[in-house]
């Protein structure tokens, strides 16, 4: 792999004492999709929110190894800037219920400073819109509540909220396991065009083996804390080489 | 089907405490209309404008002149006590929801709920040893200061609560987007912005009606309608207590019709935290 | 490895735990005041403060000239606080057990509101009434007859001279603490598990049965609520002030005039400016209020965590 955007070495975290992850060294590859696969507690989910440090908001959490992206040690860095550097899409759709759809997309351009004006800030916010494939559905009520949109509406909201902040890397955390088939391919289908239209790195947490087949160019297996696989999706796809993940891709966990 | 004297004894109980139970809630309404039926005819009679703007007359004199003195000194110092007890409670609250395990979060909360229960007529007390004592007078400041005391408690208790019923996925996601802490605290709050209205919202329909933190802090001041911050001032509370308790039939009418103003003035404020603030939908 | 903390973290800290170390503060400031301000008068009198009845205001200090004793106003404290927890107790239980089982939803909700709607009443309304109305009201209809039919009772002892006595004020602080207990006895009622509540009705067990076993296992929370109540009747000022006679009075006759704590204070400040050392016995009087105040609370907190099923 040439340069990969996310590398780790022997990373290791533990929670109120607990071991979750337990020396994980693996690369995820720049402008590629990365899907993530594993059941549940293999730390997926854990290892996803170390990479934007989201995971130390958390009591009682130790982490050592390294974990550099785009080369730069992200334990040695101003953990905000850090997590500007990802933008997020978590498992429940969370928009922000006090805000207008417009304002939850416009505020991760404004809080990046990324808009000088009125004017560019729409442009930010219709661009977000539009490559999260929701624009031609909300362009007529910008102003409304984001409850008024269907769970996968909200997802594709809160996916226009992270590009609004035009990161490098897009974390997703089994964003598709809670809305409906149809709302399932759309949200992929704006992976896939931000993947080749945008150059945009990708790494998306499923238990879904189908969808981690469907849209990932790179499959990262984890189980009890440790990645037992990784590889280009061809490859594990038709030949896994562990017990797990085979089991994984049949559907057996 | 139970014996006869379980039956019996049944009847009995649930007669009681339906009897009973109407009881209870009979004197709130009884009093309501009492005073209304005692205060109302009072500024009726003395006339809406003069009973809200002049000042209590002579005790001889022939008409009883009126409160303004008290109801400016009211709508002051609540409004004073608010400025100050809203920003302290409140930011105390953020902290001890961002920093839960922090020995100064478990020691402020107990140190609330301490004050909470406090007999407000110590609250007075202390704030005479703290700023009337030492500059020689009773002011309005010293009367807020006091109020702002009896505020804090209600004001924090309801924050909190309020900040901790927001979802932690609504944190994450503005910490994911790289949200620095005071920015993420600033959302949280308008998340919760209800709760944090309806809780100050009780603490100035609290203060409104206190009046023993007033009896040495305050100073009563009749005979004048507002003489600054740094001056005694007179309350609605304060002058209905000292008012009934003269024998000067001038007064004690007074007394009566202040009653019925803060009487409506509490039914007003106590719809209107009930209605609150427009609602934030998950 | 250390995770670093950003500027930004510590400036936000050290801005939030400064208002709320000022609360804590607040909380000292009260206990040190009351506590630095009565210590002049035990010196002169010692604890006898609390234990003595005469109260003899004069310019010369004690001992040998005035003399400050509490004991009638804590005796009055007592008296009245006891009375009304009582009386609170009974409509509480009777509030609670018509809410939660007998009360169709619209009036349940009509008398939440009015419960609220009394726990926030301006309290110099409540003294009004009580002075105006439920005196003469009491005087008339329960205590003179009580007195001319019961007298050998030492409680009914004495005649009444007005409607401002010890038992009035009991009553009328009731009907101002009943809110409170109300609250805390109904959360405690509500969070009985569903499961228990099945189990009594298929036993074939009467309203009045079940009502029974439900309170019992509750029983933490009314004695919580008890305490609660006590803490909050002992603290009232303007209303006790103007219905309790603020008479320097002892006796087992509930039906005469009395001094509460916070009542004699009230009233004896604006003299206590004239009279030396009779400040610091008014503080006194505010330091055992306070203790009293701080352990019944503490105590009644604590039952409530007793709560379990």
């Amino acid at each position: 792999m040439s340069d990969p955007a996310i590398d780790t070495r022997n990373l290791r975290v533990r929670i109120g004492g607990k071991e979750i992850l337990k020396g994980v060294t693996v690369r995820i590859p720049e402008g590629k999709i990365t899907a993530i696969m594993g059941p549940s507690g293999s730390g997926k989910t854990t290892f996803l929110k170390t990479l934007n440090r989201l995971i130390e908001l958390n009591e009682g959490v130790e982490i050592s190894g390294e974990v550099r992206v785009f080369g730069r040690n992200i334990f040695d860095m101003n953990v905000y800037d850090v997590r500007r550097m990802f933008g997020m899409v978590f498992q429940i759709p969370n928009p922000f219920p006090h805000m207008s759809i417009y304002d939850n997309v416009a505020i991760g351009a404004k809080i990046n400073g990324l808009a000088r004006n009125k004017k560019e800030l729409d442009e930010i916010v219709r661009w977000a819109l539009e490559k999260a494939m929701l624009w031609d559905e909300v362009k007529d009520r910008l102003r409304d509540p984001p409850w008024k949109l269907s769970g996968g509406q909200q997802q594709r909201l809160c996916l226009a909220r992270a590009l609004a902040l035009k990161p490098r890397i897009l974390l997703l955390d089994e964003p598709t396991a809670n809305i409906d088939p149809v709302n399932t391919l759309k949200l992929e289908e704006a992976l896939r065009s931000l993947k080749n239209e945008e150059g945009m790195t990708i790494a998306i947490v499923t238990h879904m083996p189908h969808q981690a087949v469907r849209i990932s160019d790179y499959i990262i297996m984890f189980y009890e804390g440790r990645v037992v696989e990784e590889g280009p999706t061809s490859d594990i796809a038709l030949n896994p080489r562990e017990e797990v993940t085979r089991r994984f891709l049949r559907g057996e966990m | 089907m139970p014996q006869l004297s379980r039956m019996i004894k049944d009847y009995l109980f649930t007669a009681a405490v339906v009897v009973i139970a109407f009881i209870a809630i009979l004197p709130i309404l009884h009093i309501i209309v009492y005073v209304s039926s005692r205060g109302l005819p009072v500024v009726l009679e003395i006339g809406i404008v003069e009973f809200f703007t002049s000042m209590p007359a002579a005790v001889i004199a022939e008409k009883p002149g009126g409160i303004a003195p008290a109801l400016v000194g009211t709508l002051f110092m609540t409004a004073l006590a608010t400025v100050i007890a809203a920003p302290i409670a409140t930011l105390a609250a953020i902290f001890s929801v961002e920093f839960p395990s922090h020995p100064l979060a478990r020691l402020v909360r107990v140190t609330s709920r301490s004050l909470l229960e406090v007999a407000t007529i110590l609250i007075g007390m202390l704030v005479f040893v703290l700023l009337v004592l030492p500059t020689g007078r009773f002011s309005a400041l010293a009367g807020s200061v006091a109020l702002a005391i009896v505020m804090i408690p209600y004001v924090y208790t309801y924050v909190e609560l309020a900040l901790m019923s927001v979802p932690r996925t609504y944190i994450e996601a503005a910490y994911a987007m790289g949200m620095k802490r005071a920015q993420v605290i600033i959302l949280t709050l308008r998340i919760a912005r209800r709760g944090v209205a309806r809780g100050i919202g009780i603490a100035v329909t609290k203060a409104m009606g206190e009046t023993a933190p007033l009896l040495f802090t305050a100073g009563a001041a009749r005979n004048v309608i507002f003489a600054g911050p740094l001056e005694p001032i007179d309350a609605l509370p304060l002058m209905i207590f000292h008012f009934i308790q003269t024998p000067f039939d001038n007064w004690r009418t007074l007394a009566w019709g202040g009653a019925f103003v803060l009487l409506v003035l509490y039914i007003a404020l106590f719809i209107l935290v009930r209605i609150s603030v427009k609602e934030v939908r998950y | 490895m250390r995770l670093a903390r950003t500027r930004h973290d510590i400036i936000v800290f050290y801005s939030l735990a400064l208002p709320a170390s000022l609360i804590v503060l607040l909380l000292l400031a009260l206990l040190l005041s009351q506590l630095g301000l009565s210590i002049p008068v035990f010196l002169v009198q010692g604890v006898s403060t609390y234990t003595t009845t005469t109260w003899r205001p004069m310019y010369e200090p004690p001992p040998h000239g005035a003399w400050y004793g509490l004991l009638p106003a804590i005796w009055g404290t007592i008296t009245s606080t006891i009375i009304a927890v009582i009386l609170a107790l009974l409509a509480t239980i009777s509030l609670v057990v018509f809410m939660e089982e007998l009360a169709p939803s619209r009036v349940r909700a009509a008398f939440s509101t009015i419960i609220d709607l009394m726990a926030g009443l301006p309290t110099v309304i409540y003294g009004l009434w009580g002075l105006a109305f439920l005196g003469p009201l009491l005087q008339d209809y329960v205590m003179n007859p009580l007195h001319s039919h019961l007298p050998f009772i030492p409680l009914f002892s004495c005649k009444p001279l007005s409607g401002a006595t010890v038992f009035t004020a009991g009553v009328l602080l009731a009907i101002m603490i009943t809110p409170f207990m109300v609250v805390v006895v109904q959360e405690s009622y509500r969070s009985i598990p569903v499961t228990y509540k099945e189990a009594a009705w298929s036993l074939g067990m009467t309203r009045y049965e079940y009502v029974k076993l439900n309170l019992s296992m509750i029983t933490p929370a009314i004695i919580s609520a008890i305490l609660l109540g006590f803490g909050r009747a002992s603290s009232e000022t303007a209303a006790v002030t103007l219905v309790v006679g603020n008479a320097v009075n002892i006796g087992f006759c509930v039906f005469a005039p009395a001094y509460t704590i916070s009542s004699l204070i009230a009233n004896q400040f604006t003299e206590a400016q004239d009279f030396p050392y009779m400040l610091n016995a008014l503080f006194a009087g505010g330091l055992i209020l306070l203790v009293i105040g701080l352990i019944v609370n503490t105590l009644g907190i604590l039952m409530l965590r007793r709560v379990r099923f």
